[in-house]
């Protein structure tokens, strides 16, 4: 008897547990995804922020590096388990906002990126899908040129305006041991990595080409490779001068990018704003100056947008579309700019304060007006594209061969084209 | 009696369903449902993008003798996989042969080779990464003590192997030593002192006593360290992986290919093709290696 009342009892607690688990009330919470790890300072801010209006629901941010970003979205988007805001560059918009995975916003959040003024313009054309909008600017801006004003000064040289000045600058600047070896480059060229390879590539030939290397179509939601050319082969040509030969200033043995700048390796180098901060963080002590792009035959300077979105099967949209619009608080934009270096997507904002205190990022802020600001194109296949196309530009650094051979890299070029369209071809996003 | 008996064996039986079957359904959940699927899916286009996925026939098995990148990566695989499995087991055995002379101390020497086994792949990689940086690292600063000309290992695409395979055979030697130091102290001695008494030397009984004994353990070793070594992805993705201050020459192996086609391309049918060719390949070294070694054992 004692036994029966034991196990009911034991029963009636094990249902009773499950019972009170079901019923208990677990408070709200969204999780944000960023896809840089520059981003923390500022969604820390968000989340402080929108604390006040919802003090009981809980916010889990989380950063990563642009790449492995990337394929966490991929892997988690389409099958309902990313975050509740995913913070992505246009390119991304694009393809998740074409497959159906993006929610449309609600009407408040659509009325701000279709407000004139309040945003670049383009930002409306980027984040509207099938009619819908599908995100809500945070950051952009693109690339200027990096130069370290110490070494400028010693070699008795301007800050290049032209991409023939900023060859010739980069030779007279390079330095070498009494070996012959390169111990400064420079012009610091991106080497490795070839999805971004192809973009940096692409700073320079589209000043000689007039056109980005891949274009869209007469058709919309259709694109075609716009490498097989002459201009496309010099633009080649002239970085593969700048690694072989008399000219050879730049080499894969060196620091690059941001790290090489901050080390003193390098004397110049094309990179967006977030390098401000790092270099004031990393290498206060370096004496160096921004100004715009280099141009040639055209001025055509990179720009990109990097948006909040909420995925269409997240289970807090409400919620995550109020957190995407508390990030456009002028007070989040300030810590955007300030600790990140990004550039707000905010254009009805002022931000003379901080550009007082650091008049460097107005280069970044006011393109020159007869530059034409290009974005690349927003197709399915983009990292294939970038990257196959990057491989092939990334290894014909390494020719030697291809050092004043314009034939050679004229056939280099071709076949980057050849490939991009059939990766386009396969993708069914090929028109010319 | 005989029911006494068959009670016995349905109890056997269910005590065997008990214990066993969880990890059996969890074993086809976790790994054969897997492997189905795959399989399924690279006669797709499945895209991570797309929702409903066509069949494609051999559409994406066809296109894989035209990737060069594909044909990159699995040379590349092939050629760490065999020079790393042979270096690998040699240095192993090596090890260990010396090892059972050192005596008592032999676990302290134990101890520092295994060091490495347990350390995580990532941070090793990261490790080494700055070891072999061309203008700061340790392994070129070493050169120029020795009046060699400094390299660039992680930036050359002729260095870069060699980098990896260094990487690989110093991160899992210990492993294959200890495995070798259990089959060799589970060789008998009476045997040695039988030779010793025939007058056989040293090299003599390595070569007809400790290496026949070993077989078993060696078949086994071998087919560990193939599967391990067809799988590199960690070392090459964290050592060669773009990293913009620091370039690295891309070091294209299978998973990374894989992976790539999957998440970064969402080419999931495709990647799931390359996938099976993996598999293909790493079953048929296997099998090759029970079949050569096999029959020797037996």
């Amino acid at each position: 008897m004692r036994r029966k009342v034991l196990l009911a009892l034991l029963i009636g607690a094990f249902a009773g547990s499950f019972a009170f688990a079901a019923g208990k009330q677990e408070p709200a919470k969204i999780t944000v995804w960023g896809c840089f790890s520059e981003l923390q300072a500022p969604l820390d801010k968000a989340v402080e922020v929108f604390k006040v209006k919802y003090p009981t629901v809980q916010v889990e941010t989380m950063v990563f590096d642009l790449r492995d970003f990337e394929a966490k979205v991929a892997a988690t988007a389409p099958r309902g388990q990313a975050a509740d805001v995913i913070i992505m560059d246009h390119s991304l918009v694009g393809r998740y906002g074409k497959a159906g995975i993006l929610s449309a916003a609600p009407s408040d959040v659509a009325d701000m990126v279709n407000t004139k003024g309040r945003y670049l313009p383009i930002a409306k054309e980027k984040l509207t899908i099938n009619g819908k909008v599908v995100g809500l600017p945070v950051f952009g801006g693109g690339p200027a040129l990096f130069y370290n004003k110490d070494y400028l000064a010693k070699a008795g040289i301007e800050p290049p305006t032209t991409v023939d000045e900023l060859y010739k600058a980069a030779v007279k600047l390079r330095q070498m041991d009494s070996a012959g070896t390169l111990t400064r480059a420079g012009y610091s060229i991106r080497l490795t990595g070839p999805t971004g390879g192809s973009q940096k590539f692409a700073f320079i030939s589209n000043q000689m080409v007039g056109g980005d290397i891949i274009v869209e179509g007469k058709t919309p939601n259709t694109y075609h490779g716009n490498l097989d050319n002459e201009a496309t082969a010099k633009a080649l040509m002239w970085h593969v001068n700048l690694l072989h030969g008399p000219d050879k200033s730049d080499d894969w043995a060196l620091k690059h990018d941001t790290e090489g700048f901050a080390a003193g390796a390098e004397a110049m180098f094309l990179r967006e704003s977030w390098v401000i901060p790092y270099m004031k963080q990393n290498a206060p002590n370096i004496n160096y100056g921004v100004v715009p792009v280099p141009r040639d035959k055209y001025f055509r300077i990179y720009d990109w947008l990097v948006s909040a979105c909420v995925p269409e099967t997240g289970k807090n949209k409400k919620l995550a579309w109020e957190f995407a619009k508390v990030m456009q608080e002028k007070e989040v934009m300030e810590v955007l700019f300030n600790d990140s270096g990004w550039i707000p997507a905010r254009r009805d904002l002022d931000f003379s304060d901080i550009l007082a205190k650091e008049p460097r990022f107005k280069v970044f802020i006011t393109n020159p007006p007869e530059a034409e600001v290009y974005f690349e194109v927003n197709a399915s296949a983009y990292t294939e594209l970038w990257t196959k196309v990057g491989e092939i530009i990334q290894e014909a650094y390494r020719d030697k061969g291809l050092v004043n051979n314009l034939a050679g890299c004229r056939a280099v070029v071709k076949k980057a084209n050849d490939i991009a369209n059939q990766i386009l071809k396969e993708s069914g996003e090929y028109g010319e | 009696m005989i029911k006494f008996v068959q009670n016995a064996k349905k109890r056997h039986l269910l005590f065997v369903l008990c214990t066993l079957g969880p990890v059996i359904v969890l074993f086809f959940y976790i790994r054969i449902i897997p492997i189905v699927k795959t399989a399924w899916y690279s006669f797709t286009d499945y895209s991570l993008l797309k929702v409903n996925p066509s069949f494609v026939g051999f559409h994406n098995y066809a296109i894989m003798f035209h990737d060069t990148a594909f044909k990159e990566a699995l040379s590349n695989t092939l050629t760490v996989t065999v020079v790393c499995v042979l270096i690998t087991l040699t240095l192993a055995l090596f090890f260990s042969v010396i090892l059972m002379r050192v005596g008592r101390a032999s676990a302290v020497y134990e101890l520092i080779y295994f060091i490495p086994v347990v350390t995580p792949w990532v941070p090793a990689s990261v490790i080494w990464r700055w070891l072999f940086d061309p203008s700061y690292g340790l392994v070129n600063q070493l050169f120029s003590l020795l009046h060699l000309p400094p390299q660039s290992w992680l930036q050359s695409p002729d260095h870069v192997i060699i980098a990896i395979i260094i990487i690989s055979i110093w991160k899992t030697v210990g492993y294959y030593m200890v495995i070798f130091n259990v089959g060799l102290r589970n060789i008998p001695d009476i045997f040695y002192e039988a030779a010793t008494i025939d007058g056989a030397n040293r090299r003599k009984q390595f070569r007809y006593i400790t290496l026949p004994l070993l077989k078993p353990i060696f078949l086994f070793a071998a087919i560990m360290a193939v599967i391990q070594f067809f799988n590199v992805f960690t070392v090459a993705y964290v050592a060669s992986a773009d990293n913009q201050g620091s370039p690295s020459y891309e070091f294209k192996v299978l998973v990374w290919e894989i992976y790539r086609n999957g998440f970064n391309y969402y080419k999931m049918g495709y990647a799931s093709a390359q996938a099976m060719v993996l598999l293909a390949f790493v079953l048929i070294i296997v099998l090759l290696q029970f079949k050569v070694a096999g029959n020797e054992i037996d």
